[in-house]
């Protein structure tokens, strides 16, 4: 009898083709059967959660190693009678510094591409102008805590100026240190490792926050939580870390000209 | 003539392994979501406990001549801190991964301060608070141990959702 159809006359065997993993029946033309993708796809989302949880234990392992340092500065202050001298907070800020280098070295691949990628200008003459703003905020939350709570500002520079250390010291410790240091631990490891699981908005109030409680002052919280979005921000938008230690390094710089100077407000 | 494999045998599951079937996604979504609700009520409870303790110090303290000068500080903080928790909680029903990691932060950092003071006090012969003068209690663990549990359903949910959207 003649076939009635075309490729009747041919195997079934020879017609039909199976995944060569599961067996399951393919169509024709196509690579993976529907079920080995998707087992694929669960397989590398089991893989990445493994990843994006070592990513969040990385970034608060960081974090609390900073803690650390200050909680042991805190300690020396507290049995030294609240004089701790600015050899002690040198050797702090080495401690942090280094915990922060190493770490960057670990996780290089957060930090990399922030240190050799070039933002647009604008964002530089961004970070310039900033300084102002967060300057300008921070200024008016100690005031209102001044006036309000009766609360003491700091003073940063008393203890340089009464062991006779020049001023270099204080822009080098209060200045320079934490605008590099503190922005490769927060927007570059922290901030990179947080928002490759949370996205880059939370990222960066997820860093502003951690950013904010290391300093370890609530009355400060308000004004720090401000200044780590905008260094965040910076961050997420240039893709670099430079316009964000510019921000810092003249945000601090001014605070302390703001104290040399004795109060460039009058409030 | 090659036979089309059946289904392998039984195989080895990790904790970690996401489901395979539509059934089991919804059951481990559900389970991972009540994990993820966990965080809400941790952090308000926290928020609440904070606030309530700052009402007993207001209530203590507000006749205490001693305490005067810093009763406005330790107000501040307390207060603080338990509207810093609520705030949390809020975000939490939005967005609760990235609130639970500042809750977990914040509270540990609390918790080692507390640590601090506790053991300074008992070196100068004060008395002794929390599990062996340690300054930490069974309620911080649980606490810390529910914030974590909720960022690692955090994660698994949303792989969950990524496996499934493909």
């Amino acid at each position: 009898m003649p076939p009635e159809t075309p490729g009747d006359d041919i195997p079934v065997a020879r017609r039909v083709q199976y995944c060569g993993r599961c067996g399951a029946i393919l169509l024709e033309g196509s690579g993976d059967c529907a079920a080995c993708a998707q087992r694929t796809a669960r397989q590398s989302a089991n893989r990445t959660y493994s990843a994006e949880w070592s990513d969040i234990k990385s970034a608060m392992m960081l974090y609390f190693s900073l803690l650390a340092v200050s909680v042991v500065t805190i300690i020396v202050l507290l049995s030294s009678k609240g004089e701790m001298g600015v050899t002690g907070e040198i050797v702090a800020s080495s401690a942090m510094s280094l915990i922060v280098l190493v770490w960057s070295i670990a996780r290089h691949d957060r930090v990399r591409r922030l240190l050799f990628s070039r933002s647009r200008i604008r964002w530089y003459f961004l970070a310039l102008g900033c300084p102002i703003a967060t300057f300008l905020l921070a200024a008016l939350c100690i005031q209102l805590l001044v006036r309000l709570f009766q609360v003491e500002p700091i003073a940063y520079l008393a203890p340089y100026q009464r062991e006779g250390w020049s001023f270099v010291w204080p822009v080098l410790l209060i200045c320079v240190q934490p605008a590099v240091f503190e922005e490769l631990a927060f927007r570059g490891v922290i901030q990179g490792s947080i928002e490759a699981v949370v996205g880059p908005w939370q990222g960066v109030l997820v860093s502003a926050a951690m950013f904010a409680i290391i300093h370890l002052s609530i009355p400060s919280l308000p004004h720090l939580l401000t200044l780590g979005i905008v260094l965040g921000w910076l961050r997420m938008g240039s893709g670099s870390i430079y316009p964000g230690m510019i921000v810092h390094f003249l945000h601090n710089l001014l605070v302390l000209l703001d104290e040399r100077s004795g109060g460039f407000l009058k409030w | 003539m090659a036979l089309p494999r059946g289904s392998s045998g039984p195989r080895v599951i990790t904790g970690d392994a996401v489901p395979q079937s539509a059934i089991g996604q919804s059951l481990v979504s559900e389970d991972l979501t009540k994990q993820m609700k966990k965080v809400f009520y941790t952090l308000l409870a926290v928020g609440l406990i904070q606030m309530t303790c700052g009402a007993i110090l207001l209530v203590a303290l507000k006749n205490n001549p001693a305490m005067t000068l810093n009763l406005p500080i330790l107000l501040l903080a307390q207060f603080g801190v338990a509207g810093v928790f609520i705030v949390l909680s809020i975000w939490s029903r939005k967005a609760p991964l990235p609130a639970a990691i500042v809750g977990l932060v914040i509270y540990a950092t609390l918790v080692i301060l507390n640590v601090v003071n506790a053991i300074s006090n008992m070196s100068a012969g004060g008395p002794k608070t929390g599990i062996g003068g340690l300054g930490i209690g069974w309620l911080d663990i649980v606490i810390m141990a529910v914030l974590v549990q909720g960022i690692q359903a955090g994660i698994k949910y949303r792989k969950l959702q990524e496996a499934s959207a493909r």
